[in-house]
């Protein structure tokens, strides 16, 4: 297959857990490394119901809902800035991990035989999924309650100023980053054809840097003073994972020793994280008018 | 600043594309079998397998290209590592593991492939391109090989964790050991620090401990080696390691054996076998593990134990703390 | 004139362990029309009266009575802005964006209609006055100069128009241009609005030019409360001499 749409098609199956972790890491701006759980939850959720002969459609939203509880878990552990975010998250992630395993029964589901999604509705069901979760990342941030989401990223201390009550926005937003999460999970279960209960590791890592990376390149691209745009974000999202699955494939095909490669991945990513730094959007005020 | 870093990036991208140019040349010109064998993460069992696996196939023929991959235990990488192999069209793909041998399966229909150390569900079909060994011995040989060697026992203690993966075993064991006339006390451990608490329970006409292939129990087996010998009686396992550590014997398998059966199947498979025809096999060669220094002092008769690895044509291994795995 | 929006009643603020009085014995009353400037040298107890006030301090003796809210802590009706204007922005969003978050309404999903009428007011107001910010409603607030973003601060004060406004120095981390034009235009929106305010500084000029009544604290106690026409009487050098 084509390298390109190899990494292409990667891509959409991993973009919902992209933009999940655009949700926690720059909305609210907080580490969260549930997603590696929630991910594991969603694949998880949706295989256990397809095996007990769940509509597909149904299996999805359940899915959906556990990544949206595991996200509201994390919330209330780290409610009031009580517990810092990323320990909040390893914790989270310790409980997901025995959760995953009573939900699955087992540390493997396969869907081979199962009425999956794909068997009913072909293979563009996934870029259809795919282009539902952007919808649903878009009408969330372009809403009053997006603005609030980011308004509580941007200085949590005023916020909660000026409204009473901030716990109920890092409630939804981090429900709505792992619910995205849980959905490339199902996506990702669908394509692979199952569940693993180890499917998760390294989720939140990749997802971090191909948020970091994207979005650093579309603000190379658009100079514009005006900061925030939900559509260029979530385009930089998408060229973040496909530079990352692009760097990967194209590494494998050259003939890195697997061993070496996460080292060089590695290095790729410090080199594009140092330039973050150097982008000129990021030392504020630099460039005013 | 910016234009500099726009060039390196350039740079970067042609030399990548290059590169991928002058592989793919290199990929037209060579005519020679490959067999891609895909590792879910790094460990020691699983290398051993490896080994096992490209040291028979080499001896068949030393011309077959065996390229290894190791996906980190991420699953972006085993899918395009998978990808990959079926880019080059490879021959035979060799996935270790369940998770793995699914993916494959999943991703790739056309390129036959040889799974090694995964057992799928009875009620799960197997797919057409799929042969492959499973690791899994099941309890009646185990329980088989314990009355052997302890014909006049009446209970012993078994000791599991709740992981799922081990209970339809612990439920075979029960039934096996309850058709032959012994009772089983079965201790159930949530988290490793209960394993000490509960080896404290072991009652006091247990006769043996027994354990199974289960990671969380095998990793606080020092806690039943010390009751075992407090106790003076023996702790039965499942695999090799627990057995350097302090065990008494095993009834297991030498990961190596599992990539040399599964090299055997690939052979089969080169020699002309359709892929559709090879089975999903058991392990054949079985290996009763044993340490010489606990048999001693609980006097379980070494010689008594060949003898009757003899006669259930297991092969037999002395492991001791000092003996290094290869 | 009507009743206090705040009642200050025999207040005392200890330091805890160093037994030193930064308040002591202050009694004092806001009222609905008064721009109050205080005035006070480093140390006199200026920002503590502000954090009494604004309930982000308890006071150690003494009680104060408020008739502006029912709710005990409801923001939007004492607003404050001290010389750190980073406490009251929200880096990296819009002028635009910040002024709705500030204009926040308590509904989750916000009717676009209230949005785009919220966002008028913020324009029209922009027009009346001929601010230079409303060239820049789109621009991110952290590209903004010191000035504008204490400016433009001001405005949404204003346009919210809270019971009380409390200005600890807000421009003292200014240049003294810069300090003259916000501090002139604070004046002049609240005077136009009848926002009830209180002003600390310790610029004398600005003491004696605005406002209608002088408060001047020295060790935590009030040494000088002049009403209107008593304070337009007042020179500078009656001032020093008390200052000092």
């Amino acid at each position: 297959m084509n390298i390109f749409y190899l990494a292409l098609e990667q891509t959409i199956v991993f973009l919902p857990l992209v933009m999940g972790i655009y949700l926690s890491y720059k909305i609210l701006q907080t580490t969260d490394l549930t997603v590696d759980g929630t991910f594991v939850l969603g694949a998880a959720l949706y295989a256990r119901s397809l095996s007990m002969g769940v509509e597909p459609l149904v299996a999805v939203l359940i899915a959906l809902a556990g990544g949206f509880l595991g996200g509201v878990m994390v919330s209330l552990i780290q409610f009031k800035d009580k517990v810092n975010s990323l320990i909040a998250s390893i914790l989270a992630l310790f409980i997901l991990y025995s959760v995953n395993f009573q939900v699955m029964g087992r540390a493997n589901i396969s869907l081979q035989d199962n009425r999956t999604l794909i068997y009913l509705f072909g293979d563009q069901i996934i870029l259809f999924m795919c282009l539902i979760s952007i919808g649903l990342v878009v009408v969330i941030l372009s809403s009053q309650l997006g603005l609030k989401l980011r308004g509580f990223g941007a200085n949590k201390s005023l916020m909660q100023k000026i409204t009473s009550n901030i716990e109920k926005f890092r409630m939804l937003g981090l429900g709505f980053s792992n619910m995205l999460a849980a959905f490339c999970g199902v996506l990702t279960a669908e394509v692979n054809g199952y569940a693993d209960i180890n499917m998760g590791f390294g989720m939140a890592l990749t997802g971090i840097g191909s948020v970091v990376i994207g979005l650093d390149l579309i603000r190379r691209v658009y100079r514009s003073r005006k900061i925030f745009n939900v559509g260029s974000d979530i385009l930089g999202c998408f060229l973040g994972g496909l530079t990352y699955f692009l760097s990967l494939n194209t590494l494998l095909r050259i003939g890195i020793e697997p061993i070496n490669l996460k080292l060089v991945l590695g290095v790729i990513l410090v080199m594009l994280l140092r330039g973050v730094g150097s982008s000129p959007l990021n030392k504020i005020g630099v460039n005013r008018e | 600043m910016s234009y500099k870093k726009l060039v390196h990036s350039c740079v970067f991208i042609i030399s990548c594309l290059g590169a991928i140019y002058v592989n793919a040349l290199s990929n037209t010109k060579v005519k020679q079998r490959t067999v891609g064998i895909i590792v879910p993460i790094e460990h020691q069992a699983l290398t051993d397998i490896v080994n096992g696996f490209k040291q028979t196939l080499k001896q068949y023929d030393d011309s077959i290209n065996i390229i290894v991959k190791n996906a980190l235990g991420e699953i972006n990488i085993q899918r395009s590592i998978i990808e990959q192999f079926k880019h080059q069209n490879i021959d035979l793909m060799v996935p270790v593991s369940l998770g793995t041998t699914q993916m494959a399966a999943n991703l790739n229909s056309r390129i036959p492939i040889i799974s090694l150390a995964s057992k799928y569900d009875q009620n799960q079909q197997i797919p057409k391109n799929v042969a492959g060994v499973s690791d899994e011995i099941g309890a009646k040989k185990k329980i088989e090989l314990l009355k052997a060697i302890y014909p006049q026992i009446k209970k012993f203690s078994l000791i599991y964790s709740g992981s799922e993966k081990i209970l339809p075993e612990v439920e075979d064991a029960v039934v096996e050991a309850n058709d032959r006339g012994i009772k089983v006390q079965k201790m159930m451990i949530k988290e490793l620090r209960d394993l000490y608490s509960v080896s404290r329970m072991i009652s006091d006409d247990s006769e043996l401990i027994f354990i199974l292939k289960d990671n969380l129990v095998a990793s606080g087996v020092q806690t039943l080696v010390r009751e075992a010998k407090k106790r003076k009686i023996p702790l039965m396992t499942s695999d090799e390691c627990t057995i350097i550590g302090g065990g008494s014997f095993a009834l297991g398998v030498k990961e190596q054996q599992i990539g040399i059966q599964g090299a055997k199947l690939a052979i089969k498979l080169f020699a002309g076998a359709n892929i559709q025809e090879l089975p999903f096999e058991q392990m054949e060669e079985l290996t009763i593990f044993y340490n010489e220094v606990t048999c001693r002092k609980q006097e379980l008769d070494v010689s008594r134990l060949k003898t009757i690895a003899n006669n259930m044509q297991y092969s037999i291994l002395s492991v001791t703390q000092s003996y290094q795995r290869g | 004139m009507n009743n206090a929006v705040v009642d200050l009643q025999n207040i005392s603020v200890l330091v805890p362990l160093m037994s030193r009085e930064i308040l002591n014995d202050i009694n004092y009353r806001i009222y609905s029309n008064d721009f109050i400037v205080v005035l006070g040298s480093n140390g006199s107890g200026k920002s503590t009266l502000i954090n009494l006030i604004n309930q982000k301090i308890l006071p150690t003796n003494g009680r104060i009575n408020y008739s502006l809210s029912t709710r005990k802590k409801q923001y939007l009706d004492i607003m404050t802005l001290t010389q750190k204007v980073e406490e009251s922005i929200f880096p990296n969003m819009s002028v635009l964006e910040n002024y709705l978050l500030w204009n926040y309404k308590f509904n989750l999903l916000g009717k676009i209609s209230s949005r785009k009428l919220t966002v008028n007011r913020l324009k029209l107001y922009l027009q009346k006055i001929n601010s230079p910010l409303q060239e820049k409603l789109d621009t991110n607030i952290s590209c903004l100069s010191g000035g504008e973003r204490q400016a433009l601060l001001l405005i949404m004060c204003v346009l919210l128009k809270p019971k009380l406004l409390l200005l600890d120095e807000h421009t003292s981390a200014l240049d003294p241009k810069m300090a003259e034009i916000v501090i002139s235009d604070t004046a002049k929106y609240v005077g136009k609005e009848k926002i009830p305010c209180m002003m600390t500084t310790h610029n004398i000029e600005h003491a004696l030019n605005f406002g209608n009544r002088l408060l001047v604290l020295k060790n935590g106690k009030i040494v000088l409360d002049l009403a209107d026409q008593e304070k337009q009487k007042l020179t500078k050098k009656d001032l020093i001499s008390l200052y000092y």
